[in-house]
């Protein structure tokens, strides 16, 4: 972390939902329009982060998590019932206008172009609504749309765009005001391979050019991958993980796969370890860390090895192993 | 301010583009509009020709000249109905609206303007062929006619408030539509919707004076026919303005309610 002021400070960041509960029947529905319950549900559970300008962090955990929620408190929607945000030096739930001339979130499954008509149209409306000096808009959307590769997109209807495209055109939409935090809650969702890595690209030049600090919320690891160095991992509200993503393979990997190549023969190799993956002539194994260097020692002694590789897990495999954690072990892992 | 109208100014704009896609349901809306009026236009017509020709002061005519006049202030007052904006809080609509540096209410309003230009290019068709239908009896008076245009669109600015304000209930309920049935109905009768105000009785002429919809609808329109005396237009905009300063305080006070109660329960 650079000593520089951060972009985004969390301390002790807490949400508590008020969420109304009923028993299933008719009878219970009647009860609930006199007697109401409520039962306090924990989103977000005293986390605490900073994220230093130009940084770009990967904000992962499984659905419900509470990251949504996080967005949302840092983006002004939300106020928080506990703690304290400060994005840019402001405090997002005063909701000042100069502050939100400075973020954008942008989520996957929302969309605030309008439908009917072509995207060029409802830029212009967000440079009103943005106070983007006319010159200053023309270069940037001609410049977003260049990045985007949107040029003949983005005279047409909304409606009539896929959800691809429509994505990307939503990026640039979002972007008009050069925003200098961005919120993105999986902005690659339901998207094909080819556009993910598109949008993907796009989020990396548009954080190296404009120096913008990205908060990203994503369930492809691909992304996670390319675009962060830094990854929040967050589970049942609380903070489970904030550091390299090599760090969490590190913690939460106790395993490493080798990958062997052998000159003929049909070896038992179940005696080494988890037998992964078995070809004529390679075959993958799963061995726990502290048993890597005996193991190596040993396949190499025993078998006419042409080449071993050792490696780290897939990265999808680790975050699934953290997902699994149950709530009551995530303070345990946290603490 | 300059950067208000310009937010309006591109609103309207995007309102137009948005019309131009929609031609052919713009001009079946003529229909519609055409078909409220002449259905109470025959109705009052039938009453007033079985009771010797007029009804609490409206012949046949008069009543042909107040539901003309009608088409354009019912049209020019139509404000979003919380149908539709209750579906934009249910289902997260407003959530992008909500992170721009802009109440939501001025494009909205913006919008709701841009519709108001574009339909007066259907409600005044219907108006003159109304006219040619029904060969209304009309008492236009220069002043009058001067000073229905600012009647009018206060009366806009008041009732599309009004709603926006029901609306907004949308953010504690999810159910607004009930409500909104139920003042609509207060609406119809004692606003000048369904008939001329003075074909009421006495009791319910002087409930509906101390509402805000006969200043909503009834005056502007009352006005342009030539029914009101001077003194009468000044008391009219009086109550105008005093439902103004009602209406944009409830709004402000009830939008910073929305946005802490948003903020606390999420969208």
């Amino acid at each position: 972390m650079s000593q520089q002021s951060p972009a985004i400070h969390v301390n002790g960041l807490t949400k508590i939902y008020k969420v109304p509960e009923r028993e299933g029947g008719l009878a219970a529905a009647m009860k609930s329009l006199v007697n109401r319950k409520y039962k306090d549900v924990k989103a977000v559970d005293h986390i605490t982060f900073d994220v230093a300008p130009g940084e770009v962090v990967g904000f992962l955990g499984p659905n419900g998590a509470g990251k949504t929620t996080t967005l949302k408190m840092l983006s002004g929607l939300l106020y928080p019932s506990d703690g304290a945000v400060t994005v840019l030096g402001y405090i997002p739930s005063k909701r000042e206008k100069d502050y939100l001339r400075k973020i954008t979130l942008i989520m996957g499954q929302r969309n605030q172009l309008v439908w009917d008509i072509p995207a060029i149209d409802s830029f212009d409306l967000n440079r009103a609504i943005y106070r983007i000096p006319t010159d200053t808009y023309i270069k940037t959307r001609d410049e977003l749309v260049e990045l985007l590769e949107i040029g003949d997109l983005v005279k047409k209807p909304v409606r009539n765009l896929s959800l691809g495209e429509r994505m990307k055109v939503e990026f640039c939409a979002a972007l008009l005001h050069l925003p200098k935090v961005l919120f993105l809650d999986e902005p690659t969702i339901g998207l094909d391979v080819t556009m993910q890595r598109r949008i993907r690209q796009f989020i990396a030049e548009y954080n190296q050019r404009y120096d913008a600090t990205v908060l990203l919320t994503s369930h492809y690891m691909a992304d996670v991958e390319a675009l962060c160095k830094r990854v929040i991992v967050i589970h049942h509200g609380k903070l489970l993980f904030d550091g390299d993503l090599s760090a969490l393979v590190d913690r939460f990997s106790s395993m490493k796969t080798i990958a062997l190549k052998m000159d003929g023969g049909e070896a038992d190799l179940s005696g080494y370890g988890e037998v992964v993956d078995r070809q004529p002539g390679s075959a993958v194994l799963r061995v726990h860390k502290n048993e890597i260097a005996r193991i190596t020692a040993q396949l190499l002694n025993d078998l006419d090895i042409s080449d071993l590789t050792v490696e780290d897990p897939p990265i999808e495999d680790v975050i699934e192993d953290v997902f699994a954690t149950k709530a009551e072990d995530v303070a345990e892992v946290s603490a | 301010m300059t950067a208000l109208l310009d937010i309006y100014r591109s609103r309207i704009k995007t309102t137009f583009a948005m019309a131009a896609q929609y031609r052919v349901d713009m001009a079946l809306q003529i229909l519609g509009k055409f078909a409220e009026p002449v259905i109470y236009l025959v109705v009052w017509s039938t009453i007033a020709n079985q009771s010797g020709g007029e009804v609490s002061g409206y012949t046949v005519p008069e009543f042909a000249g107040y539901f003309i006049a009608w088409t354009l202030v019912r049209q020019m007052t139509i404000g979003w109905d919380p149908y539709y904006m209750e579906r934009r809080i249910r289902q997260g609509e407003f959530t992008p609206l909500l992170l721009h540096p802009i109440h939501p209410y001025h494009p909205d309003t913006a919008d709701m303007i841009g519709w108001k230009i574009i339909e007066l290019t259907t409600v005044i068709p219907t108006m003159i062929i109304l006219t040619l239908l029904f060969h209304p009896q009309l008492s236009l008076q220069g002043w009058a006619v001067a000073a229905f245009i600012p009647a009018l669109l206060i009366a806009f600015v008041l009732r599309y408030t009004l709603l926006y304000i029901m609306a907004i209930l949308g953010f504690w309920t999810t159910r607004v539509t009930a409500l909104f049935n139920l003042l609509f109905a207060i609406e119809f009768l004692l606003g000048g919707r369904i008939a001329p105000l003075e074909t009421l009785p006495p009791w319910a002429q002087s409930i509906a004076s101390f509402l805000p919809w006969k200043w909503m609808f009834a005056f502007p329109l009352e006005l342009v026919i030539g029914r009101l005396t001077p003194q009468e237009a000044l008391i009219g905009f009086g109550m105008q303005a005093l439902w103004g300063v009602l209406i944009f305080a409830t709004l402000t006070i009830l939008w910073r309610a929305a946005v802490r109660r948003y903020s606390a329960v999420g969208g």
